[in-house]
């Protein structure tokens, strides 16, 4: 009995330097760079798209076994049911995970200078809240598995509603191991009480914002009166590497200049900060900080786009020799890695007002209303507004059947930079082709 | 069918043709990632959709396991993802 073999749509070829190229599986997670012989024997199989019995003898076997192994090239026979259980797990990803992520208070305490949010809104009126709680109990009831978020604003400025909403959450999710909550906070209003009391209803993740040294973050955030907030916020991560909360986790995100990437490494000398990354509960995310209506980044704040990918390595191996473990760095990850929440057709944010958005960046267009709570908490969407949001994904979109980013990216990303203006042809894959390999060299 | 070659020698013809293998992101496992880093192995990272830690798929976060995969949740029950709301 002979098999044709054929290229997996999850494998792609991405030019490299030189007169190298390199090859990976969006699937299998696996990669290698081709250069010499090897070379013109992928590009060759590449062109072929399959390969039947005969076809082999004009390869070496230690390549065919390599690229069967990896499953670069997949038996035409077993193809179907192997896109149908990658579906099967994308669709659990886009939609059988429910998310809300609740803006209790645009009002902040701190001033960030890059903050790109207009914060105009107020704490929410009661009933708006009212609304807002009943749409929490039943979401979290009715949820395959379900996400209660905290973003703002400051959300511990209004530290009753996190209570109250997350309390609500907790006691109508009927599997209590499918609903977590999370919040972003600047964690300058934190105290170990309200860690305590809310992880009792399973707020157990936290993104705490810690720029670099004190003497970058106290430039970048600063308080209403003008004063740094660098210990404010290593405080509040005493505060939970105190938790004896075992589900807690913190990502501590640094928001940088690629200018000046080198010295946001000096947080990595801070005692307390050297103390805490041992807990395995704690990690860093690096992210550029970027020009929006309220800032605009100067020349002499941009860098190398490498800059950043080696800042992130950095980090990343500090973490791991303080944890005193090894894993290999992820560059793409599994399904949906890539993909924002705001393209996600059960997952929304509530506006303070009570108005319904997808997307916590663009917070004052009018693309990103695209509804409102109900009183009686049901939610009352603009479909054709809400589509521009949900419309396009792996699952529905032809361009992404044969794309090999689609796991990560679901045919999501951004939703917002995912079309070109003007012919709507996708732009994530080349943005992909473009970082994905440099970003696995540095 | 032929006896196994062992890997060094995989490794070495791949060379010879232009082939090198880089790290990998993960490798979808049945085996939760608490195990296997318990046991040692942190180079096979386990696939949210069949990772008790992930919920069996479910996990509320949707970072695809790639939580687990950077260390983050490790041996924890809920895995959280690193695509939490923000931007800032």
């Amino acid at each position: 009995m002979t098999s044709t073999w054929v290229w997996n749509n999850n494998a792609r070829i991405v030019p490299h330097r030189g007169d190298q190229t390199l090859v990976f599986n969006n699937e299998s997670g696996w990669a290698a760079r081709f250069g010499g012989k090897g070379l013109r024997y992928i590009e060759d199989i590449f062109k072929r798209k399959s390969l039947v019995n005969g076809d082999e003898r004009q390869y070496p076997e230690v390549l065919l076994n390599l690229l069967k192994d990896k499953r670069v090239l997949i038996d035409e026979d077993t193809a179907e049911d192997y896109y149908d259980e990658i579906n099967k797990k994308l669709k659990i990803h886009l939609h059988d995970v429910w998310k809300l992520i609740i803006l209790p208070t645009e009002r902040c305490n701190f001033d960030c200078y890059y903050c790109y949010e207009e914060r105009v809104r107020g704490k929410m009126k009661k009933a708006v809240a009212d609304g807002t709680d009943k749409l929490v109990a039943r979401m979290a009831a009715e949820a395959p598995a379900f996400e209660l978020g905290f973003f703002g604003g400051e959300p511990f400025l209004a530290p009753d509603l996190m209570l109250r909403y997350q309390k609500t959450a907790f006691e109508h999710a009927p599997d209590k191991g499918r609903f977590i909550g999370s919040v972003t906070t600047n964690g300058s209003l934190m105290t170990p009480e309200l860690v305590a009391e809310l992880a009792d209803y399973q707020l157990y993740h936290y993104q705490i914002t810690l720029d670099g040294p004190q003497r970058m973050h106290d430039k970048q955030r600063i308080s209403k009166s003008g004063k740094g907030t660098y210990k404010q916020v290593v405080r509040a991560l005493e505060y939970l590497e105190a938790s004896d909360c075992p589900k807690l986790t913190v990502n501590i995100r640094v928001n940088m200049h690629s200018g000046m990437a080198l010295e946001y490494l000096e947080l990595l000398e801070d005692p307390l900060i050297v103390q805490i990354i041992k807990d395995k509960r704690f990690y860093f995310s690096i992210y550029e900080i970027w020009s929006s209506a309220n800032y605009k980044v100067t020349e002499d704040q941009k860098g190398e786009w490498d800059n950043v990918q080696r800042l992130k390595k950095a980090f990343f191996d500090f973490e791991q020799e303080s944890k005193g473990v090894s894993i290999k760095r992820p560059v793409l990850g599994g399904p949906c890695s890539e993909a924002c929440y705001a393209g996600k057709p059960n997952q929304f944010i509530i506006y303070p007002t009570g108005h319904v958005g997808k997307c916590t960046v663009v917070l004052e267009e009018n693309r990103n209303y695209v509804g409102r709570v109900m009183p009686d908490g049901s939610l009352s969407l603009n479909d054709e507004k809400h589509n521009y949001w949900v419309g396009k994904n792996a699952l529905r979109d032809e361009g992404c059947q044969t794309c090999a980013y689609r796991i990560s990216c679901a045919g999501i990303g951004c939703p917002i930079n995912r079309v070109k203006p003007g012919d709507g042809t996708c732009t994530l894959r080349d943005t992909y082709d473009a970082n994905w390999g440099r970003a696995l060299e540095v | 069918m032929g006896d196994k070659k062992k890997p060094e020698i995989i490794k070495a013809e791949l060379v010879e043709l232009g082939i090198v293998e880089l790290e990998p992101r993960m490798e979808m496992a049945l085996i939760p990632a608490t195990e296997l880093l318990e046991a040692g192995d942190t180079n096979v990272l386990a696939d949210c959709s069949t990772n008790t830690n992930c919920n069996g798929g479910n996990c509320v976060a949707g970072c695809g396991g790639t939580a687990v995969s950077v260390g983050v949740g490790v041996g924890t029950a809920t895995g959280t993802g690193t695509h939490i709301a923000g931007g800032r």
